[in-house]
């Protein structure tokens, strides 16, 4: 039989952690490969590993749990979304429905209801599915996961003034330790990381014209316009400025 | 407000003009047309007065005449003219004498008659000749040289004293004189007749009594003849060419009116004058008569304006002073007008408002009272169930974190019973969910609880799906375990039951507690039954009594709860209610 990979996105830590904790999940063959604190992060881990069921709060800072089934719903139908909440208004449920939530549990959870859905959904992919679709995917890594966990914080906050101790803190290791596994995992440094994926956005947001140059310093996590210059020039051997000029020439 | 734009300005003006306006218009025609008519008559009247003197001049000139003629007839007379012998003289006045006597009484207040012929003879009569005064003194008197050059036409002299008089040569005289010639006319004398100047006046001014109001005079045109009273200082110069019915005025700043015709005989002008504020008295009197009626009027209407305006605008002001009192606030107040009018009625309609303004407010703000009371209450409770869940499902995850399922459970018992108590705004609910809420409830009791406690739940197939007022059963069930088992302290059994009896739904919920003992239930029953509104409005009782008032208030006085109780083996509580179907739509959001 093989191992589910489950995602569970909520922002509240302590939710996802205590979730992700408990024992019933290795009972029922189910690996949690880690937790999101929002919509954006729960995309980047469907980028880069391949999950069968997620567990999702709804309300969430920039992508909410529903924006999130949709886009599943669209995108990768065969995950299985199951929608936690401390809300019960009509329009939730209803949309849930809509976008093939497998179930709409309450906050707070009753784990006795939690796996009653989860396994009527292991039941189901088990008479529904042939042995097939292991064998290209290798599994990730324990370090592998931390890293990727780490990078999906990255990519949904690159906006902020993050640092590598905010992502050791979510990853519960120390910002040495956690630097240490980033660089063997990727084979560059978490600055040069940061910096990058910091770049590659202010190049896509260059390409809109009706942006002004601190705007898209400020959107990308640079409080100091002239920093931000100065970095981008280092990356592309060009100011933003020119960068702009060529773009639209 | 400007008082020109207040009502009772405009009252008064309008009362004033409908009546000052035809007042003062009728007034003045009435006075000028009747001073107008007055004014001709008077003045027909002084020109009637002035003929009728011109008619008795006339006739006393006539009469002077008449003697004249009467004596030139006569033989005597024709040869007394004719006489040359002095001798035959005297035999004259005795034959004359007879003829003057006769001829005298045509007009006896002459004073004298005097015949000079031109033979040089002289005869008097009625008075005592001077014998000195001969013809040839006779002919230097000036009117009988007037009387000379114009010889045909009798003459009336201007008033003389009487020279050729004896007695009494200052007697002043006016004299009328004619030529007159014998029968043969060979010889001509004069006859020169004398009358004093009382007898002139006798005869013009015999209608008259105010002296110097009025008079009469004449004039020729060289002075005058007759003069006018001396008081009235009236001038020649002022009178000579002035036409009838003219004003003259005098140096003593007298004013008359004068009117005269002309005697062509005598070539007299007769005057009559009047003194102008005396002719003009009567007039003048309407005049001032009718001012003082229309100014009497005018001030009376005007009071009367005033009095009405006043009367009637007055309670529309104080109307409208309690308006702005109201207005500004302050809702005692209360208009008294015991008139039975419009405005009366107004003035009750106003307080009647004002009254139901005033239990309205009331109301309203005992409203907003109890609505904020309830607001904060639901405040309270519901402060942010979000949040409540939250906060419970963080509790929740540090059970799970330390393996303490049996709080995990708790909280989320806990947690559906919140949500079936303060999430829900719907007054009727599904009755699952109703009893989805007691087995939350029940099952958290069965932990807080030192003895066990169990409990069934049974219900007739379709109950399920029908709708019940929240929360009727919650508060029994509630009862039950505090007043009914926990005393005992021994194992309790709670039984529910849901049937459906006809089109009703009855609820049963059966404990095996303590019971009640009789009067208490009789108490509870009667309370139930009459009071349960009173009881739980008033004295916060939230169990029985309010499930009572709202199955009652939902669902009518059919409905209900009944009760029943044996002390030692325990309480049944029975409910009613109607068989009421959830609708599709319903269904969907509540299910």
């Amino acid at each position: 039989m093989t191992m589910k990979k489950m995602l569970i996105v909520d922002d509240d830590w302590l939710i996802s952690s205590s979730l992700m904790s408990m024992d019933e999940w290795n009972e029922r063959n189910i690996d949690v490969i880690g937790t999101a604190e929002n919509g954006n992060e729960a995309l980047y881990w469907m980028e880069n590993e391949k999950i069968d069921i997620i567990l999702t709060d709804i309300r969430m800072p920039h992508m909410d749990g529903i924006e999130l089934t949709k886009h599943i719903y669209e995108q990768s139908p065969q995950i299985q979304v199951i929608i936690m909440s401390g809300y019960e208004e009509f329009a939730y449920a209803h949309n849930a429905l809509k976008y093939n939530a497998k179930g709409y549990i309450l906050k707070p959870l009753d784990t006795n209801e939690l796996f009653g859905v989860i396994d009527k959904i292991l039941k189901e992919s088990e008479m529904s599915l042939p042995v097939l679709s292991q064998t290209d995917e290798k599994s990730a890594t324990y370090h592998e996961r931390l890293v990727l966990s780490g990078k999906s914080f990255i990519n949904a906050n690159y906006m902020n003034p993050i640092t590598l101790k905010d992502v050791s803190k979510r990853v519960h290791l120390t910002e040495h330790y956690f630097g240490q596994i980033f660089k063997s995992t990727t084979g560059e440094s978490f600055l040069n990381f940061l910096t990058r994926i910091r770049m590659e956005k202010a190049c896509q947001l260059l390409k809109k014209p009706n942006l002004k140059f601190y705007e898209i310093s400020q959107k990308v996590g640079y409080n100091d316009p002239k920093y931000f210059t100065k970095m981008f020039q280092k990356n592309y051997g060009l100011t933003p400025k020119e960068f702009r000029k060529q773009f639209f020439n | 407000m400007r008082f020109a734009n207040s009502i009772f300005f405009k009252l008064l003006l309008s009362f004033v003009l409908i009546s000052v306006i035809p007042l003062t218009f009728v007034g003045w025609i009435t006075y000028a047309k009747y001073s107008q008519n007055l004014f001709d008559k008077l003045e027909y009247h002084a020109n009637y007065i002035l003929s009728q003197k011109m008619k008795a001049l006339n006739t006393f000139l006539f009469d002077l005449e008449r003697m004249q003629s009467g004596m030139k007839s006569s033989s005597v007379f024709s040869q007394f003219l004719a006489n040359q012998d002095p001798t035959l003289h005297p035999q004259f006045y005795l034959k004359l004498d007879v003829l003057m006597e006769s001829i005298q009484t045509i007009r006896p207040e002459t004073v004298g008659i005097t015949i000079i012929s031109n033979n040089g003879f002289v005869y008097n009569y009625g008075y005592s000749l001077n014998m000195n005064f001969t013809k040839d003194n006779f002919n230097k008197l000036s009117w009988l040289k007037e009387i000379k050059k114009n010889n045909l036409n009798p003459l009336i002299t201007n008033l003389h004293t009487r020279e050729y008089s004896n007695m009494d040569k200052g007697q002043k005289v006016y004299s009328y004189v004619q030529k007159v010639w014998d029968k043969k006319l060979r010889s001509y004398g004069y006859i020169v007749i004398d009358f004093k100047p009382e007898l002139l006046q006798n005869i013009l001014n015999n209608e008259l009594d105010s002296a110097h109001s009025s008079g009469t005079f004449i004039y020729n045109a060289h002075s005058f003849v007759l003069s006018p009273d001396r008081s009235s200082h009236i001038s020649f110069d002022s009178v000579q060419n002035q036409k009838t019915g003219t004003t003259i005025y005098t140096n003593a700043n007298m004013k008359y009116l004068l009117f005269k015709q002309y005697n062509a005989k005598t070539k007299w002008y007769v005057a009559e004058y009047f003194e102008v504020d005396e002719f003009y008295k009567p007039v003048n009197e309407i005049k001032l008569i009718a001012w003082l009626i229309t100014i009497t009027s005018v001030i009376v209407c005007i009071l009367a304006a005033m009095v009405i305006s006043h009367r009637i605008s007055r309670p529309i002001k104080k109307l409208q002073q309690v308006m702005i009192n109201v207005k500004n606030g302050n809702l005692d107040q209360k208009f008294n007008f015991k008139s039975k009018d419009e405005i009366g009625e107004l003035g009750r309609g106003f307080n009647e408002m004002i009254v139901q303004i005033n239990k309205l407010i009331k109301s309203v703000s005992k409203e907003e009272k109890l609505k904020k009371a309830a607001e904060i209450t639901a405040l309270q409770l519901q402060i942010n169930p979000h949040f409540l869940y939250n906060t419970l499902e963080s509790i929740n995850s540090l059970a799970r974190i330390k393996k303490e399922y049996e709080i995990s459970n708790l909280i989320v018992l806990l947690g559906r019973l919140l949500r079936l108590s303060i999430s829900s705004f719907e007054e009727k609910i599904p009755i699952n969910q109703e009893v989805m809420y007691i087995e939350s409830y029940l099952e958290i009791q069965k932990v807080r609880m030192r003895d066990p406690l169990e409990y069934s739940i049974l219900l007739d197939d379709g109950v399920k799906d029908c709708l019940t007022v929240k929360l009727i059963l919650q508060p029994i069930v509630e009862n039950a375990i505090i007043h009914g088992i926990d005393p005992l302290r021994t194992a309790g059994q709670v039984n529910i039951e849901g049937k459906l009896v006809d089109e009703f739904i009855v609820f049963t919920v059966e404990d095996n507690g303590k019971g009640i003992n009789p009067e208490e239930l009789e108490q509870i029953r009667d309370r139930l039954k009459n009071k349960s509104e009173d009881l739980s409005k008033y004295r916060k009782k939230v169990g029985l009594y309010n499930v009572q008032t709202r199955i009652l208030s939902h669902y009518g006085e059919t409905f209900g709860i009944s009760i029943d109780s044996k002390i030692n083996k325990g309480t049944t509580v029975t409910i009613k209610i109607p068989k009421e179907v959830c609708d599709d739509n319903e269904k969907n959001a509540n299910c």
